[in-house]
């Protein structure tokens, strides 16, 4: 039974979500360059999209964003709205050609860790929360999008593992 | 491309991103619900963040080892050498902040040190770029409760924000945000009084040596002088003694003027005692004025701004900033906020635009005090205006409620 658990798309997926939500809520509030929070979680939310498509990768981010809102006081539904828009906007990216190249992936799922979380600054400014909109989003962009670029290929692995197990179909 | 999706793949995307609005909305709104549910995902969590953070510690040292050796050599070396200054000064001030709570308890005002407290370590940073709260180590069971103040030993750091039974988020006061009513004690140049018109130098009359600083008079009496009035602000004087015009002179030494300072003779002078040959010396407290405005925040690494403040008032760069004293302040009047780092008048207006240095470094905040104060409801607040320096400012008590426990 613990075996079938373990090959279980979902379970396998609360867990990564689980080390993921638990590593950015600690250790990168902590390590900061330039004074830039490092949101690892928009990488694997656009791989996501890339992995299991516009529904289930949409659905995938959605949940990610939600669990990060809750642990954080910051406002809720931010986070499910920005990573559903990355997930679906690489979703309709031909996969195939995305995943083909590793440079190719690494710029590309960079560019999206990059641009989540510019949008997401962008969309809390909309909520009146807008002391971030400055020219200094030019960094949080090149910062973000550097550490997504060096992790695309570990969370393209791990989300492979976690989200296309017992070989489910991309939707 | 993006045209091509069928419609139930739209469809998910339309739903997901109205749900996101629905919940930004009800969060905004302040739905207790949603707070709740925060409240239990975060309890249930916190135990894998500690594994986390336990295991990710050493990375995090390693990380704040590199970036901040340089800047806490810096730091600790000149720490060192303003230590020994601090101490003399501390005592001085521990003498004068029990003199201003004896006047405080006096007249019905709550001092700081009256209103209970709670510690509590930072426990977690900003998690995102467009928002700087902290997250601490205690909640609503400990009688916090959204609103109340937050401060270090250096000063005001900010209010608290969401909580949960035994975590709270604290707002710093540099977020757009959050405001603050705040008193500058501007130290200025004001209008010149009589007897200091009279001390334009040094001036001696009846034996009394009066000298002047921009700040302070300090005025020395000769013991062997034998002129009774021993006040030295108001000089009785011995008309032939000085350098009076005969006009002063002779106004002196009408038995009225003389009765009227001699009794403001006070008994420690040393005139009094003539065999005390030590010379008395009297420091007149800097003259300054309260000036009144709203504190509101710029962002992380930027100053405070403080409006409302009158063109014509004397602030100054390096002006103390603190809580203002009033019944309806989200603050009790007690807390220290940072100093006047500018002021520039406003164009096509008649007040000032002044920037503030907070006190606290808000980059590096490890443990804060949460003051359990909550301003009396319907309470009037006093009007901020310009207090002169001869004028007394008015102040209302500010009491402290029990706090009860929030729900999460």
């Amino acid at each position: 039974m613990l075996g079938q658990l373990g090959e279980s798309s979902i379970v396998r997926t609360i867990l990564v979500a689980t080390v993921l939500l638990a590593v950015q809520t600690t250790v990168l509030t902590e390590i900061r360059p330039l004074g830039v929070v490092i949101d690892l979680v928009v990488p694997f939310a656009a791989v996501a999209g890339v992995l299991a498509g516009p529904r289930r990768g949409l659905r995938v981010a959605f949940l990610l964003g939600l669990g990060f809102d809750l642990l954080i006081g910051t406002a809720l539904g931010l986070k499910p709205m920005t990573y559903s828009i990355v997930a679906f906007v690489l979703a309709l990216l031909p996969w195939e050609k995305v995943l083909a190249f590793r440079p190719i992936t690494a710029v590309v799922i960079g560019a999206a860790g990059g641009g989540g979380a510019v949008l997401e600054v962008l969309l809390a400014g909309l909520t009146g929360r807008d002391e971030a909109v400055s020219l200094r989003l030019t960094v949080v962009f090149a910062v973000v999008a550097l550490a997504s670029a060096a992790i695309a290929l570990i969370a393209v692995r791990i989300m492979r593992w976690s989200l296309m197990a017992g070989d489910r179909p991309r939707l | 491309m993006a045209f091509s999706v069928n419609g139930s793949r739209r469809r998910v995307f339309i739903v997901a991103i109205l749900l996101s609005i629905t919940l930004i909305t009800l969060d905004m709104q302040g739905v207790p619900g949603l707070d709740r549910v925060r409240g239990v995902a975060r309890e249930a969590f916190s135990p894998v963040q500690g594994v986390a953070r336990s295991a990710f510690r050493p990375f995090e040292n390693t990380w704040n080892g590199i970036r901040d050796y340089g800047r806490l050599k810096k730091e600790y070396e000149a720490a060192r050498d303003r230590a020994d200054a601090f101490e003399a000064q501390s005592i001085e001030a521990q003498s004068q902040l029990e003199e201003l709570n004896n006047l405080r308890a006096e007249i019905g005002l709550r001092t700081c040190s009256e209103i209970p407290l709670v510690w509590a370590d930072v426990v977690g940073r900003p998690a995102t770029n467009y928002e700087s709260s902290l997250e601490i180590s205690a909640g609503s069971s400990d009688g916090i409760q959204t609103g109340m103040p937050v401060l270090t030993a250096g000063g005001l750091v900010g209010r608290v924000g969401k909580t949960s039974s035994n975590r709270a988020f604290v707002r710093l006061i540099h977020e757009t945000d959050v405001r603050v009513q705040v008193q500058i004690r501007s130290t200025g140049d004001f209008p010149k009084s009589t007897s200091e018109q009279l001390e334009e130098g040094p001036t001696t009359i009846g034996g009394v040596t009066t000298t002047s600083s921009p700040t302070t008079t300090i005025a020395t009496t000769d013991p062997a002088a034998t002129d009774p009035a021993t006040n030295v602000d108001e000089p009785a004087a011995d008309p032939t003694a000085g350098s009076l015009p005969e006009s002063v002179a002779a106004a002196l030494n009408d038995p009225e003027v003389r009765a009227y300072f001699e009794s403001l003779t006070t008994s420690t002078t040393s005139a009094e005692t003539e065999a005390d040959s030590t010379p008395t010396t009297v420091v007149r407290a800097p003259q300054s004025a309260l000036e009144y405005g709203i504190m509101t925040g710029n962002g992380p690494g930027e100053l405070l701004s403080v409006s409302l403040i009158d063109g014509k008032s004397q602030v100054r760069v390096g002006d103390p900033v603190s809580t203002v004293t009033n019944a309806a302040s989200l603050f009790p009047g007690c807390i220290p906020v940072g100093k006047v780092a500018s002021v520039t008048p406003r164009k096509g207006s008649s007040q000032v635009d002044v920037k503030v240095e907070p006190i606290v470094d808000l980059e590096r905040i490890n443990v804060v005090t949460v003051l359990r104060y909550q301003p009396e409801p319907g309470a009037r607040p006093v009007s901020p205006t310009t207090v002169a320096p001869s004028a007394p400012s008015t102040t209302t008590s500010v009491p402290v409620t029990t706090a009860a426990p929030a729900s999460s």
